[in-house]
Parts: structure tokens; C-alpha cells; sequence
């Protein structure tokens, strides 16, 4: 009896799974476009492109990876968002699957935060190096836990990484900002349209601006001017300088145009200030 | 102090008195205060010459008044003179002024206190009557930040000196009697401009080979960079040159540490050595002139003395980073940030950051290093409203390699003094918000360099221009003298990706290399045909500088450089011809460097 009962609640489990597996899988305006094998090799997460008239578009994927030190390794799960661009959107916890830290304690609210905003970073120093260049060896404890090295991350990385998990935040990075964003971009720029420039020029991420201005040609700078101003109004440094040295002569040579540049003046940085200052006079 | 110091001084003074006496006939009499005999706990700083016209002399106390600058000079006609500074406050605003000082004359302290004008400008301190003809004056620092006066001017009209910099050059010169050649000239087989690793180096193998140097550097103390005045340790492998480079190079000490006096004692130590290395310490070259694309001469002046001497040779190694022997020499040069398509360098991972779409100025930055430590007792910081309108919240206790300031509308060689202003405002405003902190009672400034340390500045154009693509590809060259094995690193500001960052700070971007090779054609210039150069100013894309601008590297380009002199003076030729018909023997003297020895 007792077997039968178990093998009954087993069945019943792979049938919610399958369900609900299907119903996070199952949007019809959503479609499989690339693969995101984990950092390991273990894992192959599938990423699906969401396609939405009304609302953005946006990419996403079920990720499950492994999270290793030298000896053990967990699994990890998230939901995590790109947008147009590659970037890191945001991310979801999957229920019943809340990140841990070293301690089997669940992560704060925030720490989520902390997270998203280091995943968030393109250049975020976690990113940058192998793991181990972050382990303080003077205060490194041995630890049987994953992230085990509590109070042994070096400061340069505190301000990223949440306390006792070095490890889940390094690897999520890497896959997170690693070469599927080249990837999506490339998809993104196979299927460019319209409704995809004004989106990313609608987001707040300066690097999502930065791709579609890239794609700018001078007359676009003249046609879709007041889309651009309202990007420079964000106040992003490095996409201004960008757009300010960009810039084609004949908005110089117009006046409605340059009192535009005038009256977002308080909202440019001293670079992008440098290069217009120079075109307006 | 050294047996040479003990005999230089007297001599300095001397001049210095004959300097300001030969004016003394007139109604006017102009002072450098570089001159001073006595500059109590001034610093002499030449480093903006060419944008401010002089030497001056600074209060670098990091917050303490310094000792009284002193000299003594006599008045042909006594009676009474209307007198004049010339100064700047360096950091204008809406509080007391940083850098105040007062002026002395005998026993009498002017209540005028100066270095107020936002520019560099004469201020009017007031009138005195001379009644003795020897007599003394006297800079009282009133703050230890940083006050300054290039010089002190009297005169018994009350007209103000020209505040603009051409007329104001013409006026000097011609008060000082400068406006002609310099008297004394030297000869030389080969006139190196520039006493970083790169200068040093190459007067080491230039000397070896028997040839008679000059080495001209404007500092006391060799290294550049390397020295114990900016203390950034040497990176980079030595290649060919590792008997040479390790006469002087340093250890791998943290950036800012004292242990960089060790090495200066040994750099030093080595180059005296050679007999046939004359050295101009405190000399700084201000002009070169060339005809038919041949320099002929490079003439410098004593930083204290103005003392001057015309340097004859054949060659010429320009190892002054900022390329200004050709500068002056009219060879060709670049500077800024490259378009990505100019050298097909970008590298689609760092976009913008890496090579930008359209070139612009945003070379990487300048830095200040500094440091504080741990005192007995409490100590006391005063408040630095100043420095606070750069340094805002930021809080730190020591600077590193990221405390870098660089902006597209600052050049990195004629907005020189305001970067390090403006670096001097972010170290006392974040060492002020640190010493706020519970716990940091006994924390106080142990050193602050006033000296800014380059990166990137002028690139001389050679034969060949060093790009990125080089390292990727890793080009195989005939003429390969110098190897390098380090990544290829470039700066930007961390503001441009993060609003919240300070305008101070930079972060840099990676390509890693297992090595590659610089052509010998990179370190001479292109139009001019007896320069040669050495560093960072090297010929080079602004990402080609990236791997190959630390200090062992420069250091090899230096000794390549030595050697293929040798050859020159040997062939009666010139740097390109060494290339097209005596390579050989060039790389045979390079690749036999370490077995070489020192032969005098
Ligand atoms: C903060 C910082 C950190 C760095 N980190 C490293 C590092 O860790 N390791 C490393 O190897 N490199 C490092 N670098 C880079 C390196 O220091 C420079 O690229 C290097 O100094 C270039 O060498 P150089 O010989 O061309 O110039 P310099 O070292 O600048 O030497 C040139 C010298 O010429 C003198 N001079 C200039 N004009 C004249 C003139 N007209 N007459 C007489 N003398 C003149 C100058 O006073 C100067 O001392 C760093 C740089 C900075 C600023």
C-alpha cells in the first residue's frame, strides 16, 4: 500500500511540474531562440524571445546552473529578463526556489536588490575576474558550504556581492552579461523594425540607447530629434558625449533645433557641454 | 646632503644675486622667486612653464603652513617702489581662498594678503620705501594649501606688468635679458630630453657604446613617474634590456609608497656612473629648432638659476612624454582618441569606452598619488569648503592608480595645472570627509606628490604607428627591440557609465596577450630626421599606448634607442637609414644587451 501511495504522489508531482512547466513555457507570443548553456557545461537553459505589440518586448530564460567552489557545487534558479539590447532587465525567483546564502539562509529582500543592481552593472568588478582573485587568503576560513568565505570577500567587490554568496553572484554574472547578449543583439538586429527603434530609445539603460544610435545615420539625428532630446534629458554621460559629437552639421544650422540643445543644457554633462558649446557657437 | 649639493648651493646663489642684480640699474626690478636663495618649505614648480610662462614657488604644506621663502638682493636707486606678485588662487569660489600668503619686506609684513586673483595675474601688494641697498624679503605662507607666486615685481611707476601671456613673455624676456640666445653652448654626441625610465635607459646603452650624453631632466631626482616624487612602480617585462633596466628600475611596491627613495638612490647611484653621461638635473629644455627637418639645437634653462645653455648634437631622444622636443621641432604628432575606423580598433565588447565611433580628447587621465597613515596623538585637519565642490561625499585615506582625471575639453599637457588642481581638491575633500568618520581621530596626511603623473599626451608619428592590431595579431617585425607580454589597458572615467561615481576616479579595461613585439620604427619621428623618442610619446595609435606605456617597456624603448644612436654616430647617418641598412648590427647589439658590459 505504501509503495502504491508513493508512486501515485510521484506521478502526481511530474504532473504539476509538467503543468507548470508548461504554463510558464506556454505564451503564444512567445518563441525559443537561443540556448544558454550554463558556465559548466551542465546546464542547457532555453531563451525565448516575447514578442508584444502593445506592451515591450523582451527576452527571457528559465535559467538552471550550477554553482561551484574547489569542492561542491548547488543548483541555482532564476528567471531572468533581457531586453532588445542584451541587457540585463530584471530577474524573478522561481517559488520554492529562493536564492541561499552560505548560511542555508534565504536571501533578503535586500539582497535581491543588491544583486539586481550588480547584475544590472556592465561593469561590475565581479565580473572582470576568475572568482578566486576576489577571496581574501588572509581571512579565508575553509567552509563545506557553498559561498562559504564569509568575511573573506575583498573589499573591492563588498559594495557588489552580497554577503556570503561570492559564488552564486560571480556565476550569475558571467552568464548573465556574458555571450548571450551578443547573441540576443544579433537576433535583435536580424529582426530590426520601427517598433523596436522606439523602444530602445524609450529605455532608460543608456546602452540600450547606445545600440539603436549606433545605427544612426545623420538624417535619422534630423528626423527623429525630439526622440534624442529626450534621451539626452537622462542624463546618461557617456551616451550625450556620444550623441553630442554625433550630431550632423544642419541641426547646428537650425534654430528651433538649437535652442533644444539650450534648453537641456543643465541636464549635460562638462564633455558633451565641450563638444556642443564648440558646434553652437 | 651630498658633496655636490654643498658645493652647488653657494654657486646657485651667486648667479641668482647676479641675475636680479643686473637689473638693478634700471627703476624696475623683476624676482623669480624660483631664484630665492632660501625657499624655507616652498617647492619649486616648473611643470607649467609653457602655459603660465615661469617656474613658481608653491606652499605645498597638505594644510600646514610652510617655512617662510627668503632672499636677499640689492637696490641701485633706494626710494620708493610700488610692488607687485604675480599669483593665482586655484580654487575660486564662495569661500576663504586656500593657498593665502603675505609678503615681506625687512622687518615689515604687508597686511595685503595675496593670492586671490582667479587667474594668473600681477595683485598690487602696495608701496615701500628703500632706504638701504641690500635688502631681504620674505613669502609668509598663511594656509600650507598650496599658495603660489611666480614672481615679485617693483618698480617706481605704479604700472601694472601685462597680464597676457605673449606680452608678458616679451616683457619678462626683456627685463631679464633673456630675449637672446643663450650664452654658453654644449656639445654632445646625443641630447636626451627627459629623465623617466625611458631617458635614463637610453643614456645608459648610449653611453656604453661610448657615445657622449646629455641628459636633460627637469627634476632633482631621475625616474619620472618611477621616482620617489610620484612613486608609481615599474610594470612590464625587460626583454633585450634586463642588465640595464634592473640598474633602473623599482620593486614591486604599492604606488604611492616611500620605498620608491630606495630606488631613486639607486637610479641615481648608476647613472653617475658613467662618466660620459652629463647630467642636468633641475634643467628643463624650452625650445628646439629644426631646419631641414634636422634639429639643431635644444636649449634649456635652470629651473632656480634661469640659467641657460644651448644643446648642440647630431641626435636627439625626446623622452619628455609629452613629446615636446618635437613638439618644438615641428614633427608631426597625434593626440586624442582615434576614431575606431582610423586604425580598425574597436572591440565591440567596450564600445564606446574602448575606441569611439568619432575621435575626440578623452585620452586617459592624470593622476595625483597621496597618502595618509596613523599618527601617535590626535591630529587635526582643517575644513576645505574648497575641495569639497570636487570631492562631494567621497571619503578615502589613500589614492591609488584610479584617482584619475581626465575630460574631453582639459588637454592633458596645456590644462596641466588645473588637473592637478583639480586632484589636489578631490584628495583634501575625501581625506576631510575620511577624517570626519568615528575612529579616524589620529589619521592624518603623511604625503601628498604635487607633481601630476601622465599617462597620455602627444605621440610622436614614426615610420611605423604601434596599433592595437599588433597585439591582436601579434605582428612579427624584423626590426622587433622591444617585447611585451602585458595586457593592453586603457582608462576611462567611471563617471561616464555611473553618475553616482566622482569625477575623479577612472577604471580600466582589459586585453589580455601572451606577448607581443614594438618595431624599431616606432621610436623615430617620421619628418624629422635626427629625432628619436622614447616613452609614452612614442608612435603610436591612442589604444597602441595602452600595453607598451609602463615603465619597463618605455625603459626598453630607451635602451633600443641608445643602441641604434651608437650606430648612427658610427655610420655618420641617421635613425631611418640604421633601419634600411644597418639592422643587423642593430639587433645584434640589442639581442646581445645583457652580455654587454659597462666599459668605463
Ligand atoms: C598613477 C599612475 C599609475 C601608473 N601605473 C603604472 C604602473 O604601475 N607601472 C608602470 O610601469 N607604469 C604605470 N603608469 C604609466 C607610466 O608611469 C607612464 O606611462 C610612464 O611614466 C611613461 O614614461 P616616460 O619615461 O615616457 O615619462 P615620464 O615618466 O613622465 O618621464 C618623463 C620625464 O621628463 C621630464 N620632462 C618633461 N618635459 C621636460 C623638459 N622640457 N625638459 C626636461 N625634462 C622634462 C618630466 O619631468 C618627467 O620626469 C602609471 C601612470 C600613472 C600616472
Amino acid at each position: 500500500m505504501k509503495t502504491y501511495i508513493f508512486k501515485f504522489s510521484v506521478l502526481i508531482i511530474i504532473f504539476v511540474t509538467a503543468l507548470s512547466s508548461f504554463n510558464s513555457n506556454y505564451d503564444p507570443n512567445c518563441k525559443k531562440v537561443l540556448e544558454l548553456p550554463s558556465l559548466d557545461g551542465s546546464f542547457t537553459n532555453d531563451v525565448y524571445f516575447c514578442k508584444n505589440e502593445a506592451k515591450e518586448s523582451f527576452f527571457y530564460s528559465q535559467i538552471e546552473t550550477s554553482v561551484c567552489n574547489d569542492t561542491l557545487c548547488r543548483i541555482v534558479n532564476l528567471k531572468v529578463y533581457w531586453d532588445l539590447a542584451g541587457n540585463f532587465k530584471k530577474f524573478d525567483t522561481i517559488p520554492g526556489k529562493q536564492l541561499t546564502k552560505n548560511d542555508h539562509n534565504d536571501f533578503t529582500s535586500a539582497d535581491y536588490s543588491k544583486l539586481h543592481k550588480t547584475l544590472k552593472d556592465n561593469y561590475a568588478v565581479i565580473g572582470k575576474k576568475h572568482v578566486g582573485a576576489f577571496i581574501d587568503n588572509k581571512q579565508f576560513r575553509k567552509s563545506n558550504k557553498i559561498d562559504g568565505v564569509s568575511g573573506a570577500t575583498k573589499r573591492e567587490i563588498k559594495e557588489e556581492v552580497v554577503d556570503g554568496a561570492l559564488y552564486s553572484t560571480h556565476t550569475l554574472w558571467k552568464l548573465i552579461n556574458g555571450r548571450i547578449k551578443e547573441q540576443i543583439k544579433e537576433y535583435t538586429h536580424t529582426n530590426y523594425n520601427e517598433q523596436f527603434e522606439q523602444q530602445l530609445l524609450n529605455s532608460e539603460n543608456g546602452s540600450t540607447n547606445l545600440f539603436v544610435l549606433q545605427k544612426f545615420k545623420d538624417e535619422d539625428y534630423v528626423n527623429k530629434f525630439n526622440l534624442v532630446i529626450e534621451v539626452m534629458k537622462r542624463k546618461h554621460s557617456l551616451i550625450n558625449f556620444y550623441i553630442s559629437k554625433a550630431l550632423p552639421e544642419t541641426i547646428f544650422k537650425n534654430n528651433i533645433q538649437k535652442q533644444q540643445l539650450k534648453d537641456i543644457w543643465s541636464y549635460l554633462d562638462e564633455n558633451s557641454k565641450s563638444v556642443l558649446s564648440k558646434k553652437l557657437n | 646632503m651630498n658633496t655636490k649639493t654643498i658645493c652647488i648651493k653657494p654657486v646657485i646663489t651667486f648667479i641668482g644675486i647676479l641675475l636680479i642684480s643686473f637689473q638693478l640699474y634700471s627703476q624696475e626690478i623683476l624676482i623669480e622667486t624660483e631664484s630665492f636663495t632660501d625657499k624655507g618649505g616652498w617647492v619649486v614648480d616648473p611643470q607649467f612653464v609653457e602655459q603660465m610662462g615661469s617656474p613658481y614657488l608653491m606652499a605645498h604644506g597638505i594644510g600646514k603652513p610652510v617655512e617662510n621663502a627668503k632672499t636677499t638682493f640689492s637696490i641701485h636707486k633706494k626710494g620708493n617702489y610700488h610692488i607687485w606678485v604675480r599669483t593665482m588662487n586655484w580654487a575660486p569660489g564662495n569661500w576663504e581662498t586656500p593657498g593665502k600668503f603675505q609678503l615681506k619686506i625687512e622687518n615689515n609684513t604687508f597686511s595685503k594678503v595675496l593670492g586671490t586673483s582667479k587667474k594668473w595675474d600681477w595683485e598690487y601688494v602696495g608701496e615701500y620705501e628703500f632706504s638701504n641697498k641690500k635688502t631681504s624679503i620674505e613669502l609668509i605662507d598663511l594656509t600650507g594649501f598650496n599658495g603660489r607666486c611666480d614672481a615679485i615685481y617693483f618698480s617706481k611707476n605704479k604700472i601694472t606688468p601685462p597680464s597676457k601671456s605673449i606680452e608678458l613673455k616679451k616683457w619678462r624676456e626683456k627685463l631679464t635679458k633673456s630675449n637672446k640666445p643663450p650664452k654658453k653652448t654644449e656639445n654632445f654626441d646625443l641630447v636626451i630630453v627627459g629623465g623617466g625610465i625611458a631617458g635614463c635607459a637610453a643614456a645608459i646603452s648610449a653611453a656604453e657604446q661610448g657615445l657622449n650624453v646629455a641628459l636633460i631632466h627637469d627634476r632633482p631626482v631621475l625616474g619620472g613617474n618611477a621616482s620617489g616624487e610620484i612613486r608609481v612602480h615599474t610594470e612590464g617585462i625587460y626583454g633585450y634590456f634586463e642588465r640595464i633596466l634592473k640598474m633602473i628600475d623599482t620593486d614591486h611596491y604599492p604606488n604611492g609608497s616611500s620605498e620608491a627613495y630606495d630606488d631613486d638612490d639607486k637610479r641615481m647611484k648608476n647613472i653617475k656612473s658613467y662618466k660620459n653621461i652629463h647630467l642636468f638635473l633641475n634643467w628643463r629644455a624650452y625650445d628646439a629648432s629644426s631646419k631641414n627637418n634636422l634639429i639643431k639645437f635644444v636649449d634649456a634653462k635652470h629651473t632656480s638659476t634661469s640659467e641657460r645653455i644651448r644643446f648642440k648634437a647630431p641626435l636627439f631622444v625626446d623622452s619628455t612624454g609629452d613629446g615636446w622636443v618635437g613638439f618644438w621641432s615641428n614633427a608631426n604628432f597625434m593626440y586624442g582618441r582615434e576614431s575606431k575606423s582610423t586604425f580598425n580598433e574597436g572591440w565591440e565588447k567596450h564600445g564606446e569606452l574602448w575606441s569611439p565611433k568619432i575621435a575626440d580628447n578623452f585620452v586617459m587621465g592624470s593622476s595625483v598619488l597621496w597618502g595618509s597613515k596613523e599618527m601617535e596623538f590626535t591630529s587635526k585637519f582643517p575644513q576645505v569648503p574648497w575641495a569639497l565642490e570636487v570631492a562631494k561625499q567621497h571619503a578615502a585615506a589613500n589614492g591609488e592608480w584610479k584617482w584619475e582625471f581626465s575630460r574631453n575639453d582639459l588637454n592633458q599637457i596645456d590644462d596641466a595645472e588645473q588637473i592637478r588642481d583639480h586632484m589636489l581638491k578631490a584628495i583634501f575633500g575625501s581625506f576631510y570627509n575620511e577624517k570626519q568618520k568615528e575612529g579616524n581621530e589620529k589619521l592624518a596626511l603623511e604625503w601628498v606628490s604635487y607633481l601630476v603623473g601622465k599617462r597620455e599626451s602627444r605621440r610622436l608619428v614614426g615610420d611605423y604607428i604601434y596599433t592595437f592590431n599588433d597585439v591582436k595579431n601579434q605582428t612579427k617585425f624584423e626590426d622587433a627591440v622591444v617585447l611585451e607580454k602585458r595586457s593592453v589597458d586603457v582608462h576611462y572615467q567611471q563617471k561616464l557609465n555611473n553618475p553616482e561615481k566622482p569625477n575623479f576616479l577612472s577604471e580600466a579595461l582589459f586585453y589580455r596577450t601572451t606577448g607581443y613585439q614594438l618595431p624599431y620604427r616606432s621610436l623615430y619621428s617620421k619628418n624629422i630626421n635626427n629625432l628619436f623618442m622614447a616613452g609614452r610619446d612614442f608612435s603610436c595609435s591612442h589604444i597602441g599606448l595602452g600595453g607598451p606605456r609602463v615603465m619597463n617597456t618605455t625603459g626598453q624603448m630607451g635602451a633600443a634607442v641608445g643602441y641604434a644612436a651608437s650606430i648612427c654616430k658610427k655610420y655618420n647617418t641617421n635613425p631611418r637609414v640604421v633601419y634600411e641598412n644597418h639592422l643587423n648590427e642593430l639587433m645584434k647589439l640589442v639581442k646581445s644587451s645583457s652580455k654587454q658590459k659597462q666599459n668605463n
